[in-house]
């Protein structure tokens, strides 16, 4: 018998999630407690921390999964997986960046590189008005730099 | 949720990512984006990518002293064309935080000063800042500075992505100007000197025929020194059979411009490496400084550069 692993998490929705090898290895938080041994028996159990939650957990999962599947609509399934920009809601957003903080705990470099990756092209081209209005954040300059930032106008592409 | 909800660590990891353009929008989002994205972390990245290869130690040097002196404060003579990216209004922007009024008590902790890396590339960016730098066939391609690089003031246009180019007058001439300089003929001096300065060589003794060199040269002792490509060739003696070839041990070392014809003037000199200073006359020129070129790139740009035709 192998080494059998298990995600373990708490809070609203708790669920356990036992990973196979080619999943399990690329969690790299995984990767370091075994010291890369997968092969040694036991059972492992590892507490996920509870403000991820077992739904944002199961999507990093899947994405473990169709990474080792190497399966021809891998290229289309990534694609979707991380398009944020799915409007007029922010569920997709906010789902992404859970996603980023989770595998910046779970030392996950590549997801937490693809997860930044999409929401940096997700603000780029924008205007600071369009922003404000999707991140619903509070503009706080005073009237002349409000001005200012209004008369810039949407920005082009730079060399 | 708010972006500024993000930890900050996930909000450097974007921004991290972000280009200019991109980080200059988020700055003026709110003041709290604005302390971030005015980082010098952020934009020396940009810096580098974009402007590393021009850019000397002159150049940030006369970047210290341009902050530091009050010609650059905005005048009518000092203003530019608009820029697509706004890079202008934030140049105003971080002259009116910086100027002791209301907003700089706001933005205490946070000002950006103009020595900020953020505040150079904008002034590269928007052409407010010359910047000195060498071009290779200055002048278009003119015909009498083929193959040669010559120390200028440049000045970025964004809208057509080349430099205007002034160059150090020849006596009593007229600055001469160009404009549409591209990238590709840009270089950083290499050796950190005055065009008007003799460069004292310090590897005459290494020359063998075969190396690729740059010699200081200049028409007459008022004008400031070019860089010019040639290569060392063999003396008149020696059969030019490597296997028996002393050239290197000679004093005299012969440089050759093989961009000109057999028999023209420019196409042959010679080279006592001893105390090698400067040596020329009025019709000829004078000839200084040399340096051996080891660098591949370096020699395979004066290679990209070769004219089509010989010159007379």
């Amino acid at each position: 018998m192998s080494k059998i692993i298990v995600l373990k998490c708490v809070g609203h929705n708790p669920k356990d999630f036992e990973l196979d090898k080619v999943v399990a290895v690329q969690f790299g938080l995984i990767k370091d407690l075994f010291h890369g041994d997968f092969d040694a028996e036991s059972k492992i159990v590892v507490d996920v921390p509870v403000k991820f939650n077992s739904y944002i957990i199961g999507r990093i999962i899947e994405f473990c999964r169709n990474r080792a599947s190497w399966s021809s609509d891998r290229a289309y399934w990534e694609q979707d997986f991380f398009h944020p920009c799915r409007e007029p809601n922010q569920r997709k957003r906010k789902e992404l960046i859970a996603i980023m903080e989770a595998s910046e705990y779970l030392c996950m470099e590549s997801l937490v590189e693809l997860t930044t990756q999409s929401l940096a092209n997700y603000l780029k081209g924008k205007s600071p008005l369009t922003i404000r209005s999707l991140w619903k954040v509070e503009g706080d300059l005073t009237a002349e730099e409000e001005a200012k930032a209004l008369a810039m106008g949407v920005a082009k592409l730079g060399h | 949720m708010s972006v500024l909800d993000l930890p900050d660590l996930a909000l450097d990891l974007i921004l991290e990512l972000l280009p200019p353009s991109g980080l200059s929008s988020m700055a003026k989002v709110c003041s709290s984006l604005r302390e971030r994205c005015v980082s010098d972390h952020l934009w020396e990245k940009h810096l580098i990518t974009k402007w590393g290869k021009v850019l000397g130690p002159a150049a940030h040097r006369d970047w210290r002293c341009y902050i530091s002196s009050s010609c650059h404060l905005d005048s009518p003579n000092n203003r530019i064309g608009h820029h697509p990216l706004g890079f202008d209004k934030i140049i105003s922007l971080i002259r009116s935080i910086s100027s002791g009024d209301e907003k700089r008590k706001r933005y205490a902790a946070s000002s950006l000063p103009l020595d900020s890396t953020m505040s150079f590339y904008l002034s590269l960016e928007t052409g407010r800042f010359w910047f000195p730098a060498q071009v290779y066939n200055r002048e278009n391609g003119h015909v009498g500075f083929m193959l040669s690089c010559y120390d200028a003031e440049l000045s970025y246009d964004t809208h057509t992505d080349t430099f205007q180019a002034r160059y150090a007058p020849h006596g009593r001439k007229a600055v001469a100007v160009e404009k549409g300089v591209t990238w590709e003929r840009l270089r950083a001096a290499p050796i950190d000197i005055s065009p008007h300065h003799l460069h004292v060589s310090d590897s005459l003794n290494e020359l063998k025929p075969g190396d690729h060199i740059e010699i200081q040269w200049r028409r007459n002792k008022a004008f400031p020194y070019g860089w010019w490509y040639g290569v060392v060739g063999h003396l008149e003696s020696c059969d030019g059979n490597l296997n028996h070839c002393h050239c290197h041990l000679n004093e005299m070392v012969v440089l050759e411009f093989n961009q000109y014809t057999v028999g023209s003037r420019w196409r042959r000199t010679m080279i006592n490496k001893r105390d090698h200073r400067e040596e020329g006359n009025e019709e000829e020129g004078f000839y200084g400084g040399i340096r051996k070129l080891s660098c591949k790139e370096e020699i395979a740009m004066w290679t990209r550069l070769w004219p089509s035709s010989i010159l007379e």
